[in-house]
């Protein structure tokens, strides 16, 4: 079930109305900021549906989240419901604070420039993401966008995959540009077709049988 | 979705997007379905070879053309297909294989293709890597090869910008017919109603037709490829054994695609995939022998793939006044890439006109049921005729689909 997401803009437009209530669907997953918005000033939290402790940690997930900087999907699969027991209160508690407590440190710190901030997003594009063939993310992109979605349809028609490694350098990234192109999650992208042999050897070698 | 087309194409290989291609290109909006990717069977998989000699004469007018349309195709559809047109070589080492050469350039003389037989010197000439054994050689100077991805992809691009639909990673699951005649194509996430279906699945060309009660003779031959790492160019031509033992080129990007056949082709069980691990070894064998510059080359990847042998090694082409409405372009039997420009054409001449410019009668679907003897003279196919009941004004008729 794709998780419905609070953030502070949904929090300021209850604030902004003067209502001060804010209503959680189930499954949802509260921002930083929302909750820090919705702590500061006292807005009112209405469960859709039933409130139990699933959607108290529905609630202390994306915390979590912004912490240890793991996607949404990682956390959904090996977080809280999988769990043989679930993760004590005082400890959500206290992730909820340090998360909060990074957060206003942050917000009035200066930005420190990132070594790519000047770079404008044709650069990105002119990124190698197959080094043995030389292909750039722009390239693959552009396959994606012309109508290839699988990874073999990538590799057939940029040879994205296709050089001395055979993909291993390569095609965790092709999947993530391809996952990101179709708005699926990368492990739900089908794998290149594995062709022998593992390592480049030699026609001699080959030909001894 | 889309509920109704024009034209159904099963199969996005080299011929169904050179097909949609041509279709979308007189104003048609062609519905292309494809059960895996673009090219990404059969058409992804073969050699790239671009050649008339050593074909059947019967194909010989069509792969004339062919030649002919390949040298535009980079121009016609705004992407390079790396297409070489420097000849093929086809090797021979033992005197059966020249006299067995001898007799076959006449007879691809007679039909007048350019074609002469080789010793070794004159080989050597041509290409000066070809190892000791190599006696002789027959040499066409208009053959050639391309690179058989980019081609479906080419064919693919220039087809949708002009139109044309495909879907990928869809099935047909079946082809309704009301009174005999095409009505629909049911696939796995769809129902598109149309009057005009065109079995272009290549292997699976055989289901697809079953489909619509008919039947050809097909079977499928198991074949594998290598594909080594690259070098600077060391020599243009498509390589082929008189034997048909190996065939191989070096691509535009340098490195070396070898091919090969070693007698357990035919062996396969059905929809599985063999065990047999002889066959790049046996490829790799050939390939040290008669190219013996390359051993020290490393193999980068080997792939298979499956052929679509008919029972007369030439492809079924056209309509069938068993089934109105259902277009044969399938069973090309391993060297249909080198066609496919033409193919795409005729195929579109055919649904367009009702009338194609160069005979395809020797391809038609009767032949199976008449007898190799048989001189096909099945209408519509050959002229413009009503046994379709498709057919007058055929241009007409289709725009008020």
């Amino acid at each position: 079930m794709k998780p419905n997401f609070i953030f502070a803009q949904d929090v300021k437009a209850v604030l902004r109305d003067g209502t001060k209530k804010i209503t959680i669907p189930q499954n949802s997953r509260i921002s930083a900021a929302a909750l820090d918005l919705i702590k500061e000033n006292g807005v009112e939290l209405t469960y859709a549906g039933s409130l139990n402790d699933q959607s108290d940690m529905a609630v202390a997930a994306p915390l979590v989240e912004q912490a240890s900087g793991v996607s949404a999907e990682n956390i959904g699969d090996a977080g809280p419901e999988v769990a043989d027991e679930p993760m004590p209160e005082e400890m959500v508690e206290e992730i909820a604070r340090r998360v909060i407590a990074r957060f206003r440190e942050l917000k009035g710190a200066p930005a420190v420039a990132s070594p790519l901030a000047g770079q404008k997003l044709e650069d990105e594009d002119d990124l190698v993401i197959c080094r043995c063939e030389e292909i750039t993310r722009k390239e693959i992109k552009e396959a994606i966008r012309n109508g290839m979605k699988t990874l073999n349809g990538i590799k057939r028609v940029t040879r994205a995959g296709m050089g001395l490694c055979q993909g291993q350098t390569c095609q965790r990234l092709v999947t993530q540009l391809l996952a990101g192109e179709l708005g699926m999650a990368p492990a739900q992208i089908k794998q290149m077709t594995p062709r022998a042999p593992v390592r480049p050897v030699a026609l001699s070698v080959l030909a001894a049988g | 979705m889309v509920g109704k087309a024009d034209v159904v194409i099963v199969g996005g290989g080299v011929m169904g997007c050179a097909l949609a291609y041509n279709l979308a290109k007189e104003g048609l909006k062609p519905v292309v379905i494809e059960r895996s990717d673009i090219g990404g069977e059969e058409s992804g998989a073969n050699g790239g070879g671009v050649r008339q000699s050593a074909r059947n004469l019967k194909e010989m007018p069509l792969a004339m053309e062919s030649v002919r349309l390949f040298a535009q195709l980079h121009e016609e559809l705004g992407m390079d297909v790396e297409y070489v047109r420097k000849g093929n070589l086809r090797l021979c080492s033992t005197p059966e294989d020249m006299v067995n050469m001898r007799k076959s350039v006449e007879n691809q003389k007679a039909v007048g293709l350019q074609l002469e037989l080789l010793d070794r010197k004159q080989v050597l000439e041509i290409n000066p890597y070809v190892g000791d054994g190599v006696i002789g050689a027959t040499f066409c100077p208009t053959d050639g090869h391309a690179n058989p991805l980019l081609v479906s992809y080419a064919f693919f691009k220039k087809a949708k910008s002009l139109g044309a639909r495909f879907y990928t990673q869809e099935e047909v699951k079946d082809i309704v017919l009301k009174k005999g005649r095409v009505a629909a194509v049911v696939t796995d996430k769809q129902r598109i109603e149309t009057d005009l279906v065109v079995n272009a699945a290549g292997m699976a060309g055989r289901k697809i037709a079953n489909m619509a009660g008919l039947d050809f003779p097909v079977k499928a031959v198991f074949t594998e490829a290598l594909i080594t790492e690259a070098l600077p160019p060391l020599f243009p031509q498509m390589l082929g054994q008189a034997r048909g033992l190996f065939y191989g080129r070096q691509t535009l990007h340098g490195s070396f695609f070898m091919g090969g056949f070693v007698g357990t082709e035919e062996f396969i069980y059905r929809d599985g995939k063999p065990l047999f691990n002889f066959i790049g070894p046996a490829i790799s064998r050939l390939v040290i022998e008669y190219l013996p510059v390359l051993k020290d080359l490393h193999v980068v990847r080997t792939w298979s793939g499956i052929i679509d042998q008919t029972s007369d090694s030439i492809p079924v082409l056209g309509l069938t006044p068993e089934v109105p409405g259902f277009v044969f372009c399938t069973g090309f039997s391993g060297h249909g890439f080198g066609l496919a420009p033409v193919i795409g054409r005729l195929m579109c001449e055919l649904i367009m006109d009702c009338r194609v410019s160069l005979p395809i009668n020797d391809f038609c679907y009767s032949r199976f049921g008449k007898g190799a003897d048989h001189v096909c003279a099945c209408k519509g196919n050959a002229a413009c005729t009503t046994a379709t009941a498709l057919c007058p004004n055929k241009r007409e008729w289709l725009k008020n689909i």
